[in-house]
């Protein structure tokens, strides 16, 4: 790696000294085209058998034990990318079809595991065969310098670019009919899996073995002995063991939702798993033949909670043991958080004690009055920082996907999806979200009218070399390999592939990822609630926090509303009403309404409002940007919602008889569901209606507009809680305590109740 | 405004001054350096548990602290802080921070205290702003303190964040590790007119 880092020095040096240099041009093939070289054009090597591998634990990204080769698990394109680390030419680069997207990938001795999310149906593989676009391939990878940016301070190429693509998006032909698919078609899938992959000469990995798992099959550990795996299913919410030799599933079990990262203790019997949703851990003990889980709790952010306040989280996609296994590292979303200027909350990263299963972070506790001798220090105003609160959220932390422990230093490098970095902290501190060391900026070459940059955007995977000083970094929303440094800050790029979509809603990926973009957000993307166009299972908090014209804006807790500008003597007491999360993700083909009382006529309509909503009221206003020349983004963001963003896999199955039964039910004109939760139109009418008012929930006010927009059913089973306040926890829940406010279900019996649930947990 | 301008001269007279400050032992971290395991390579040793006598005491008197034995952090940098110990008691002096607060832990015990005197009403300093921090460092406890320091920005100073102190001594290891983090040196970009 050494050389690489080297030949890239030399390369930049080499720009430096002519003025300039240019990008590998990816349309040329004949640039492109490899020496002759034996070397060169030999596939990635197996590892000698004597060799551990540098992980266990699955990422996006896995380097070979002799690390000569990296695997990168391409969701997007379906597709394996075995990439030779030392390669500066793509004529040994493997691309590798695999039966369905991956998720995560380990790399041992002889072997590589891929998480497969879902095995499409045929119905479902033609389908997604029309969104992914074309198969990758190997003799397109390029091997990128990086490139010079501009001197600080010089915006005038900024500018004329900016202009240029204003101009380009406003004349751009639309897309008409962007590649909306079917969402009861695209989900359709016969599971998840757990492939087995082993060395071929020829097409770099050849499948020897795989194990059908529950759907959405994600993160991957193994267990020190490299005899079992242990395997999460997002959103089946179930854990799976695996005997690796066998090929076999040894258990399932069933944890709250969204399971993502797993990890696995020394002593190959105790992991520990993270959740998109919710703040808890999952415990795992791995028996011989068995596998049981349990909840540990871990409070987000504990020194930036109001006392007595547990705080949310969400985007728990990793985790990390410490080299002596006594802590976990989680980073994460820590919403309602405090902080300087927090409005959403916090970026964290909690740290749990294994032994004493306690965070490693104090609790926030009443503040400290300090003794002031100095008649000329100012207290501070309400916008500055505050003697002992919590510091501001490290927008270089936000949307963290992946993280690794650098054993040589105690520290921890985060992958930031929303900021497109690579974060170094303190891994000693009690919270290290709040002992940052360093951060890499990943993306270069910013698109000056979408903020997202053209290659290192949207990291989402790591892999840390043996010498811990070089991180391999996979971008998911640029599809690249960034490979950082550690010691130089020295940054080389590999493109594995262009974007499959059509331009607008690839454009409006970059979109969606990103933190970065002033006109549609206040430094959070529209991934940190939605990840994957699904939910964070939070309920925000709306009111109006402006100055002058009324204005909504969404905040984590009535605590980080304390910057509210018109909160002045005789200022109506400040109102703030809930809105869970909603689920996008196949939710979107209808043109309208949108909103939760249906206020906005079409998508981009609502997406507009959504600029507004999600910012800190002292931010610059996004709404006037957006819906002015930006305006292009709000239909890029569209198209990818409709046509990239796909939903979860679903198990297709004749429906049991209680399904049917509940399917009845539904439609029957005593229960009335299926009056307002249409089947023909993603089981919704789209109209808000004046149901009777839910009871007032604790730290939120009363609702003035009882209409709420009837939502979709779709997908309903695994986005609780429910309702707009999340008052209610589970389906079942739902159905019991509804009577006749939705519908008539009061006359249903207990079995029929039942029945009724199995059938929405089909939709 | 007359206010901040005030205050605004008493750090540039202050920061003159600052050099009289002891050296510290390790430099400034830079963007590209590797993070050290500990910053404490230099004069000044870090605190150690067997420095600590098990059980509580209290809170050393003023008179006590002049003949405190002077520490760095365990990890980080604490800038022109300078730190002492007294049995498990640290206090922390830092010039040119004006507040300093607990973030979170238990408060018992934990004092703030901000001093300085201005010579004349020009707002040239007679003494130079001193943020004091006393804490104790207890086996089992951990403690977060946040620190101010004064940003200038559109010719205007605000008070900004500035620094945050992590003191840790889990269960069971045989020394608590003191973190010292610097908050970003860059533009401070807060309240209504200073952007995102």
């Amino acid at each position: 790696m050494g050389a690489i880092i080297r030949a890239s020095a030399l390369f930049l040096a080499g720009c430096l000294v002519l003025g300039g240099c240019r990008r590998a041009d990816r349309a040329d093939p004949a640039r492109e085209r490899p020496p002759a070289s034996a070397a060169a054009s030999a596939p990635p090597a197996p590892s000698r058998r004597d060799e551990p591998p540098l992980s266990r634990h699955g990422e996006a990204i896995a380097l070979s034990p002799d690390e000569k080769t990296m695997f990168v698990a391409d969701e997007e394109h379906e597709a394996l990318f075995l990439v030779p680390t030392a390669a500066t030419e793509p004529s040994a680069v493997r691309v590798v079809r695999l039966p369905g997207p991956p998720a995560e990938v380990v790399a041992l001795p002889t072997r590589v595991l891929v998480t497969i999310r879902s095995l499409p149906t045929a119905a479902a593989r033609t389908a997604r065969d029309a969104i992914r676009g074309p198969v990758p391939e190997a003799s397109k990878v390029a091997f990128l310098p990086v490139e010079q940016q501009p001197p600080p301070g010089d915006r005038s190429a900024e500018t004329t670019k900016r202009a240029e693509l204003v101009k380009r998006a406003r004349t751009r032909p639309r897309n008409t009919r962007p590649n909306v698919f079917d969402p009861s078609v695209v989900r359709q899938s016969e599971g998840g899996l757990l492939l087995v992959l082993a060395a071929d000469a020829a097409a770099g990995l050849v499948e020897v073995a795989r194990v059908a798992l529950p759907p959405d099959a994600w993160g991957l550990a193994v267990t020190p002995d490299e005899k079992r795996a242990l395997v999460t299913s997002a959103w089946s919410a179930t854990v799976s063991a695996v005997d690796i030799e066998r090929a076999r599933l040894i258990a399932s079990v069933t944890t709250p939702r969204e399971p993502r990262g797993v990890v696995i203790a020394p002593d190959g019997v105790h992991a520990y798993v993270s959740h998109l949703v919710g703040s808890g851990l999952t415990e795992l003990v791995l028996g011989p033949d068995t596998l049981t889980a349990r909840e540990v709790p871990l409070p987000a952010a504990r020194a930036r909670a109001v006392p007595g306040v547990e705080l949310a989280a969400s985007l728990g996609y990793d985790l990390v043991l410490s080299p002596d296994a006594e802590s976990i590292y989680v980073p994460r979303h820590a919403l309602g958080a405090d902080g300087i200027g927090a409005w959403w909350g916090a970026p964290t990263v909690d740290v749990l004690d294994r032994a004493s299963e306690e965070p490693v972070a104090p609790l926030h506790r009443a503040p400290v009055a300090a003794r002031v001798d100095a008649s000329y220090v100012r207290a501070s105003e309400a916008w500055e920082a505050l003697p002992g609160e919590a510091p501001s959220p490290r927008l270089d932390l936000v949307q963290p996907r992946a993280v690794v422990y650098r054993r040589a230093t105690d520290t921890l490098l985060v992958a930031s999806e929303g900021d497109d970095a690579l974060t170094e902290l303190d891994a000693l501190a009690a919270d290290p979200a709040m002992a940052e060391r360093r951060s890499f900026a990943l993306g270069v070459d910013y698109d000056p009218f979408g903020d997202f940059p053209e290659h290192g955007g949207g990291p989402a995977g790591l892999a840390l070399s043996r010498d811990e000083a070089t991180a391999f970094v996979y971008c998911r929303t640029t599809f690249d390999v960034a490979a950082v440094d550690l010691r130089t800050g020295d940054k080389r790029y590999v493109h594995l592939a262009d974007d499959g979509l059509p331009a607008d809603a690839a454009y409006g990926r970059r979109l969606f990822a990103s933190a970065r973009a002033p006109a549609l957000s206040g430094g959070l993307g529209c991934a940190a609630c939605h990840p994957e166009g699904r939910d964070d299972g939070f309920v925000w908090s709306e009111g109006d926090l402006s100055q002058g014209r009324p204005e909504l804006h969404f905040v984590g807790s009535r605590k980080n509303a304390k910057m509210r500008m018109n909160d002045k003597d005789g200022t109506p007491p400040l109102a703030l009403f809930p809105r869970q999360t909603p689920m996008l993700a196949g939710r979107m083909r209808a043109n309208g309404p949108y909103g939760w009382h249906g206020e906005s006529v079409d998508l981009p309509a609502r997406i507009l409002v959504g600029t507004e909503l999600h910012r800190a009221p002292w931010q610059p206003s996004g709404a006037d940007r957006a819906a002015g020349e930006d305006a292009a983004k709000l239909d890029y963001l569209a198209d990818y919602l409709r046509s990239g963003l796909l939903p979860p896999p679903t198990v297709a199955h004749a429906p049991t008889s209680v399904e049917q039964r509940g399917k009845a039910i539904f439609e029957s004109d005593a229960a009335r569901c299926s009056r307002c939760h249409v089947p023909a139109s993603e089981f919704t009418d789209r109209t808000a209606l004046p149901l009777p008012a839910l009871a007032e929930r604790r730290g939120f006010d009363t609702e003035p507009n009882p209409a709420f927009k009837t939502p979709s059913l779709w997908f309903v089973a695994g986005t609780a809680p429910y309702f707009h306040d999340g008052s209610q926890a589970t389906l079942e829940d739902l159905v019991r305590t509804n009577r006749d406010r939705m519908g008539n279900t009061s006359q249903l019996s207990a079995d029929e109740r039942a029945a009724l649930v199995a059938y929405l947990r089909t939709l | 405004m007359k206010r901040s301008a005030s205050l605004l001269a008493l750090v540039t007279a202050v920061s003159g001054a600052s050099s009289a400050a002891p050296p510290t032992p390790s430099t400034a971290p830079s963007a590209s350096a590797a993070p050290s395991a500990s910053a404490a390579s230099g004069a000044l040793p870090v605190l150690r548990g067997a420095d600590v006598p098990a059980g509580v005491s209290g809170a050393p008197s003023s008179k006590e602290w002049p003949g405190a034995r002077p520490i760095w952090p365990t990890r980080g940098d604490a800038g022109a802080c300078r730190l002492s110990a007294i049995r498990e008691w640290v206090r922390l002096v830092c010039p040119l921070v004006p507040a300093a607060g607990l973030v979170a832990g238990d408060p018992t015990g934990v004092s703030v205290h901000v001093s300085g005197q201005r010579g004349s009403d020009d707002g040239t300093p007679k003494e130079p702003l001193v943020t004091t921090v006393v804490l104790p460092v207890r086996r089992g406890e951990a403690r977060i303190v946040s620190f101010s320091r004064i940003g200038v920005e559109y010719e205007t100073e605000s008070i900004v964040e500035g620094g945050v102190l992590s003191v840790v001594w889990r269960a069971g290891k045989a020394d608590p590790t003191l973190v010292m983090s610097e908050m970003p040196t860059g533009p401070v970009t807060l309240g209504p007119g200073g952007g995102e």
